[in-house]
């Protein structure tokens, strides 16, 4: 079920309160509940792959567990291995199998060699690339010596499978997951009211600012040689927004939803469009993806160490890596690519970490350099993001030769109602960029009456404004 | 946690209490609207209303609402007349506007039945949906009578304003019409909607990827119109089957339109009632009288009328 559907709006409230009425005064009966409720939720999208679900469960449960009663550093190993590599060869071939093969086959054709490859009609398992990275992280750190194995079947479960990040995220790390699981919750008023106008807030920018990009880059994207220049830009820009509503809003309404149960998530999200720069830019876009990257990958291949060229060789595998977990298409790889290239200059000119606050923290306007900034960072996510969007390489290049060479002269206007919705969510994002989401401390100077009708006119506005509905972009990665 | 449920139970609650009446506003003044969403809603207050109703109706699809004119068949045969075409559906709707009128004390005494080659043609697209939104709530008759379609659920017909959910264009239009701006001139005089344009070219460009077309029969729709015409004639309502004239180099591409038309020719035979066929009419052999391939312009729907209340009135004559 979606978070944005009338499903979610019935299933919240009953394990609401079946959590905090019901099985309030057991953590156990409550950590099991969340997990059956997780389970159910999974459930919703495709049973099959529930089995899936449970097996990386178990296989990572029970590699700890032999890691942790392991003998030898040799035994240690075998059973770290055997995890990796079953949770990482299950997603490679839901995932790149397919990938991999048209490849090679393209590859053979290219030399005049015709090879009939199989290729397989999988379905790719919802949430899959996150759940594995949930289970690899735990696995790792307990090969790392960073935390001892979970010995609660239910517990651990939960921890990969509780349902607000079960299928986009946060990926959470078992370090600040796994205590808050198995200590009691205490419910804390203000951090529900605060979760709910979080999850609010994320419905806002799902339903309406993406949703309805989703409209125009759809059909620009779907018919890039009939339209004009301008709309090319335009759906490009478009494709930006959405993608950051889009995924930003699941992260918010997954977090707001988690504070209900008194959990806190990872941070997803940190306004990345007020970015100075690409290096501020990446510290800032679906952060728990990046800083796992950082630590499983970075670090382990030396990371800064060993000098200015092993930091250049490690920061281009972790974008490549990056893009290709988006998916199997080499248009992710040329994404990741690219924006390794963008951040290379600021690297070697260890200009990376210039910007670690917040855009105008102490102003309510930017200066007009840190404007120019932000624009000019925003045009490179743009560009880059047009390969994330296009279907292949061929189009990604098609799409941006008509940006500067048009065939085609349809033009389309954007409908005139995004304009006020658009400047909505930008006003919101600005005055919210010290905080942890928009909606943290916006009106809290108002009398209650107007903060109140806000609310009303934001709810409104979802349901007046909302697109049709589109599943989450992530939810295909 | 209870000053919690407390406060979402005191922001929620005013958003509850308003549901019905603002249900009621937004639905009340969409149905003024006469020319959006297919200008159908004219038609459903029609339906709904506590008028007197014609004595003469047409039925059928949007080669009925296009071509028919109830004005010209009512000056001419001293009657009233109703056109409840509904453009883009086939006769499953048409039975429901049908019956909807029936059970409201609305029997005419004679049914015009409009029939084209998808009459009896499985569908399950609810096309042009918005037309139904603002009759909706709590109609158990339409709710009924839109099973099988894909479009709405349950909840639409049952939970106030679930159905105006991401409607801002129809939210618009009903605020337009509560303000009274915009223009809002009637179309459609009783149903009929003439359109008085010229031949677009569409078919021309069809025609040259020779693409053919088969009209599916549905049997359970065949039952449902045979029973509908027993229905008629217990009710003493006089129903006429009219094939209006459609260009005749489509009539070629679609493969099994004889089949169609020997059903609709044995279906009339077997119920005793008439069957003005004008596929062979020499109104379908010019482009002059037709704006696309199945629907006739203004100028050929005035002649094409004409023809036919001869026909209606040398009927009644006889």
């Amino acid at each position: 079920m979606l978070f944005n559907s009338f499903e979610y709006l019935i299933f919240l409230p009953i394990v609401f309160i079946l959590y905090w009425f019901v099985t309030r005064k057991s953590l156990r009966l409550q950590n099991l509940m969340l997990l059956a409720s997780s389970y159910f939720f999974y459930s919703c999208w495709d049973y099959r792959f529930l089995f899936l679900l449970i097996f990386s469960t178990l296989l990572d449960y029970g590699s700890g567990l032999k890691m942790a009663s392991a003998k030898t550093a040799a035994e240690k190993k075998f059973w770290f291995w055997l995890s990796v590599v079953i949770n990482v060869g299950v997603l490679a071939i839901f995932k790149y199998y397919n990938f991999f093969v048209e490849s090679f086959a393209a590859a053979l054709s290219s030399v005049g060699v015709q090879a009939n490859l199989w290729t397989l009609q999988l379905i790719l398992p919802i949430g899959i690339s996150f759940y594995t990275f949930h289970g690899l992280s735990y696995v790792i750190d307990i090969y790392n010596d960073k935390i001892t194995p979970e010995k609660d079947l239910v517990d651990y479960s939960l921890f990969v499978s509780f349902f607000p990040l079960l299928v986009a995220g946060p990926i959470e790390r078992a370090t600040h997951l796994l205590p808050q699981i198995k200590r009691k919750r205490v419910f804390n008023y203000n951090n529900a009211v605060d979760g709910t106008r979080q999850i609010l807030w994320g419905l806002f920018k799902k339903v309406v600012i993406a949703d309805n990009c989703a409209e125009y880059v759809n059909v620009v994207f779907g018919d890039s040689t009939g339209f004009s220049s301008s709309a090319h830009v335009v759906a490009a820009i478009l494709f930006t927004v959405q993608i950051y509503c889009d995924f930003s809003g699941y992260s918010d309404i997954a977090i707001g939803t988690a504070r209900l149960f008194g959990i806190d998530l990872l941070r997803n999200f940190a306004y990345p469009f007020f970015s100075r720069d690409i290096a501020e830019f990446w510290r800032r876009w679906h952060i728990s993806l990046t800083t796992w990257f950082r630590d499983y990958l970075y670090i382990p291949l030396g990371g800064s160490r060993g000098g200015l060229w092993m930091k250049i060789r490690n920061t281009f595998i972790i974008f490549l890596v990056s893009g290709f977990w988006h998916g199997a298409n080499w248009t992710f790889i040329v994404w990741g690519a690219l924006n390794a290239l963008y951040i290379m200059p600021s690297i070697i000119l260890k200009t990376h970490r210039n910007h670690l606050d917040v855009v105008a923290n102490h102003r309510i306007l930017p200066s007009v350099k840190e404007l120019f900034q932000m624009l000019i960072t925003f045009a490179l996510a743009v560009f880059a993001f047009t390969f994330f969007r296009a279907e292949s390489l061929s189009h990604a290049f098609s799409f941006i030769s008509e940006i500067f060479a048009a065939t085609g002269a349809k033009t389309r206007p954007i409908d005139l109602e995004l304009l006020p919705l658009l400047l909505l969510f930008i006003v919101a994002e600005w005055t919210g960029r010290r905080e942890r989401h928009a909606l943290q401390e916006l009106g809290h100077n108002w009398p209650k009456i107007f903060r109140l009708l806000f609310y009303y006119a934001l709810i409104a506005i979802i349901f007046i404004f909302a697109g049709s509905s589109k599943e989450f972009i992530y939810f295909q990665f | 946690m209870k000053r919690y449920l407390i406060k979402i139970f005191w922001f929620i609650l005013p958003l509850i209490v308003l549901a019905y009446p603002l249900d009621w506003i937004i639905s009340t003044n969409l149905k003024k609207s006469n020319n959006f969403f297919g200008r159908e809603f004219p038609v459903w207050n029609e339906i709904y209303s506590d008028k007197t109703h014609a004595q003469t109706y047409i039925y059928g699809s949007s080669r009925a609402l296009i071509h028919i004119d109830p004005n010209l068949i009512a000056d001419s045969l001293q009657t009233s007349a109703f056109n409840f075409g509904v453009n883009g559906h086939n006769f499953k709707l048409q039975k429901l506007r049908h019956d909807l009128l029936l059970r409201r004390g609305k029997t005419p005494q004679m049914i015009i039945h409009s029939m084209d080659i998808f009459t009896l043609s499985p569908q399950t697209e609810l096309f042009n949906k918005e037309q139904f939104i603002p009759y909706m709530l709590h109609d158990d008759e339409l709710k009924k009578g839109l099973v099988g379609y894909e479009g709405f659920t349950a909840m639409d017909f049952e939970l106030p304003l679930i159905r105006y959910y991401s409607g801002y264009h129809i939210i618009r239009e009903s605020l337009t019409q509560f303000l009274g701006i915009g223009n809002n001139a009637e179309v459609r005089r009783n149903g009929f909607d003439p359109q008085d344009l010229e031949w677009d070219g569409n078919f021309d460009q069809i025609k040259r990827q020779k693409k053919m077309v088969v009209a599916e029969i549905d049997p359970g729709l065949v039952k449902s119109f045979k029973d509908y015409l027993i229905e008629c004639r217990k009710a003493n309502i006089e129903v006429v089957l009219v094939y209006t004239p459609e260009y005749y180099e489509f009539q070629k591409m679609v493969t099994n339109r004889k089949v169609v038309i020997d059903l609709y020719k044995s279906i009339a035979t077997q119920n005793d009632i008439r069957f003005f066929d004008y596929s062979n009419d020499t109104i379908t052999k010019s482009k002059k009288y037709f704006y696309n391939a199945t629907h006739m312009n203004l100028r050929g729907a005035k002649i094409f009328n004409q023809d036919l209340v001869q026909k209606l009135r040398l009927a009644t004559t006889n």
